[in-house]
């Protein structure tokens, strides 16, 4: 009946063994997965932060007023004499 | 017991004590850090550097995605096929490509690509090409502020590392520290739970916040880009300054270099003109010595002095610069003509001892504290070994070398109210936590009183409006300037053809008062500040008061 017992014992701590080893390959997998993930998204996020800064420069104003055949305005009007708009 | 049990334990005994053999040997008699290590892995994760940003949070360098494109030449197939299909994708040409390709070696780096480029070279399927995964700085308004921001290089262990301005000066706080993972292993790559396994998050590098608006200075790089073509000047510098904190408001350098590409260029075009070069200032440091005897109550702006003709000191002749003499002129009227004679007399007033100590007062010789790195002091002669004709040509600014921060800044401290303070280009620095550090104006010292410091400040304003030279000012503006014309000395004399033309001007307009100083070195159209650097003061003040919406004070 020990002996039994003792096989019964064993077979389970064998089961559960098993049962562990094989979890942990399955989190271990799943933590290199996330692994990578997280650095995509990292550098996903990057991109996007630099595209959304890009969009608001200069650079890119300028780049569009050039495709899109804007001229340079030689002489700016400015207001100088503003007695006239005072007077209203 | 039976024999076959008793085989099978002195089996599994013998089999334990050969473990215990090999653990004896690999921990006591062969003990290294290899052995132990083996499974561990170490990984160094690298911070992310600080991004920089100006006064209202647009971004002036960011970081962003880039890859190194390699080649293994062991493993490449159709050489011939991949120079052409890569070639078209780098725009190199083929011939430099295929120089590069060493079939004996085992890896060779083919060049930095982005985003976009990796995954049509990854299309091609070309078997030997890698990547490796870099962040690399970006600049989304390309070079606006080179000499200001720096650049990002490599030291010798090929770490990034900061140069020249900013990058320089906070490399440290950009640069962040690194993280290391350690974590047991198995076979395949695999993170062992039950083992060891180490984080230590890095800390991602500080983003400053500059003092800089970026529209200030991409205005103020256009405008110095036009006078150096229209002036046909070898070269030139514009800073502005909040004078009361001695914020940089912007600060642009021309020529310049492209901070993405700084390996073409020399290392003449890294350093900054307006804390790394020095120059004779010329008359715009007459109100400097101006101020210095109204302080000591020496003159008074409208004493009078007797202007007959050249004054004689030792055996040097020290005349006016167009050879005009008034007669009876005020201190005012002095710096109205930038007359060298009438700075000569205010010199005399003031004393040898009080001028030099006027001098070091200013902070001539001596570092500014600028938070860029390459600033140089300058160097003031000891008193002892001056002639008495230097106490008298310092008066109008030539046989003293400064840099042009070294002459904003005291200009700022005679028309704020006498404070010397220190420049400051970050004016915040944030941390990954958001949690932000903000850089307070410090005062060095006080050099003048408030009361000298609005007398200089109301002759100043009179040079502008009463000067021989019409400029087309701003209507309506209260503004107030001084131009200057220093002879460039090469080789024990001046030469006469070239100048450095400046002006230095300001409005205390609130509630953004500006102070500005342009340097245009070696113009050709005429020598004059009056006919280079003032004018193009002017149109940049346009600009400002526009910019910063303040109303005409006499509309």
């Amino acid at each position: 009946m020990l002996t039994k017992i003792l096989w019964f014992l064993v077979a389970v701590l064998l089961f559960f063994n098993i049962y562990v080893f094989v979890s942990n390959l399955r989190m271990g997998e799943e933590i290199r997965a996330f692994d990578k993930k997280i650095v995509l998204l990292r550098q996903e996020n990057l991109d996007l932060e630099t595209k959304i800064f890009k969009l608001n420069s200069y650079e890119n104003i300028a780049s569009i007023a050039a495709q899109l055949n804007f001229v340079k305005k030689e002489m700016p009007v400015y207001l100088e004499d503003l007695k006239y708009a005072y007077k209203n | 017991m039976p024999i076959r049990t008793r085989l099978f334990f002195g089996f599994f005994l013998i089999l334990f004590i050969l473990i215990i053999f090999k653990l004896f040997y690999f921990q006591i008699l062969n003990h290294s850090s290899e052995n132990i290590i083996d499974n561990l892995s170490e990984k160094k994760i690298l911070p992310q550097r600080g991004k920089i940003f100006d006064i209202n949070n647009q971004p002036l360098v960011l970081n962003n995605n880039n890859y190194q494109l390699y080649l293994e030449p062991k493993k490449i197939g159709e050489k011939d096929d991949l120079i052409k299909k890569l070639s078209k994708i780098l725009t190199i040409d083929e011939a430099s490509l295929s120089a590069k390709i060493d079939e004996k070696k085992d890896w060779i780096a083919v060049g930095i690509v982005d985003k976009e480029k990796k995954e049509r070279i990854e299309s091609l399927k070309i078997s030997g090409l890698g990547f490796e995964y870099l962040i690399k700085r970006d600049y989304p308004e390309a070079s606006i502020a080179a000499h200001l921001l720096g650049f990002v290089g490599k030291n010798y262990q090929g770490d990034d590392v900061g140069y020249f301005g900013i990058e320089g000066y906070y490399d440290k706080d950009l640069a962040g520290l690194p993280g290391f993972l350690k974590s047991e292993k198995d076979l395949l790559g695999r993170p062992i739970l039950m083992g060891k396994q180490e984080m230590i998050e890095p800390e991602n590098g500080r983003d400053l916040i500059l003092a800089i608006d970026k529209n200030i200075q991409a205005m103020i790089k256009e405008k110095l880009k036009i006078g150096i073509s229209r002036y046909q000047a070898e070269s030139g510098c514009v800073i502005v300054v909040n004078p009361k904190t001695m914020a940089i408001l912007s600060l642009v350098c021309l020529p310049d270099y492209d901070q993405k590409k700084y390996f073409l260029f020399s290392e003449e075009y890294f350093r900054n003109p307006v804390i790394s070069d020095l120059y004779e200032p010329g008359s715009i440091f007459k109100p400097l010595v101006m101020a210095a005897a109204i302080n000591e109550k020496k003159i008074k702006p409208d004493d009078f002095l007797e202007e007959n003709g050249p004054v004689k000191i030792g055996e040097y002749l020290i005349r006016t610069w167009d050879n005009k003499y008034e007669g009876k002129i005020s201190m005012t009227r002095i710096l109205q003509k930038s007359s060298n004679v009438g700075m000569v007399y205010v010199g005399e007033k003031l004393g040898k001892d009080k001028l030099y100590s006027y001098l070091e007062k200013y902070g001539f010789g001596q570092l500014t504290g600028i938070d860029l790195q390459g600033e140089i002091a300058g160097y003031l002669r000891p008193k002892n070994s001056w002639y008495p004709i230097d106490f008298s040509t310092v008066t109008f600014g030539q046989g003293i070398a400064v840099t042009p921060i070294q002459m904003i800044r005291s200009f700022a401290s005679i028309i704020n109210g006498g404070y010397l303070l220190r420049p400051y280009v970050v004016a915040k620095i944030r941390d990954q936590d958001g949690k932000e550090k903000i850089i307070k104006p410090q005062v060095e010292r006080r050099i003048i009183n408030e009361i000298s410091s609005s007398i200089i400040k109301k002759m100043l304003i009179e040079v502008v409006e009463g000067g021989e030279v019409k400029w087309a000012r701003p209507k309506g503006y209260t503004l107030g300037g001084k131009t200057g014309t220093a002879q460039i000395p090469i080789e024990g004399h001046y030469d006469p053809n070239k100048t450095i033309a400046s002006f230095i001007g300001f409005s205390s307009a609130a509630p953004s008062p500006f102070l500005a100083l342009v340097i245009l070195r070696q113009p050709k159209t005429s020598p004059w500040g009056s006919e280079t650097a003032a004018p193009l003061f002017f149109e940049i003040a346009k600009e400002l008061l526009i910019y910063y919406n303040i109303a005409p004070e006499n509309p």
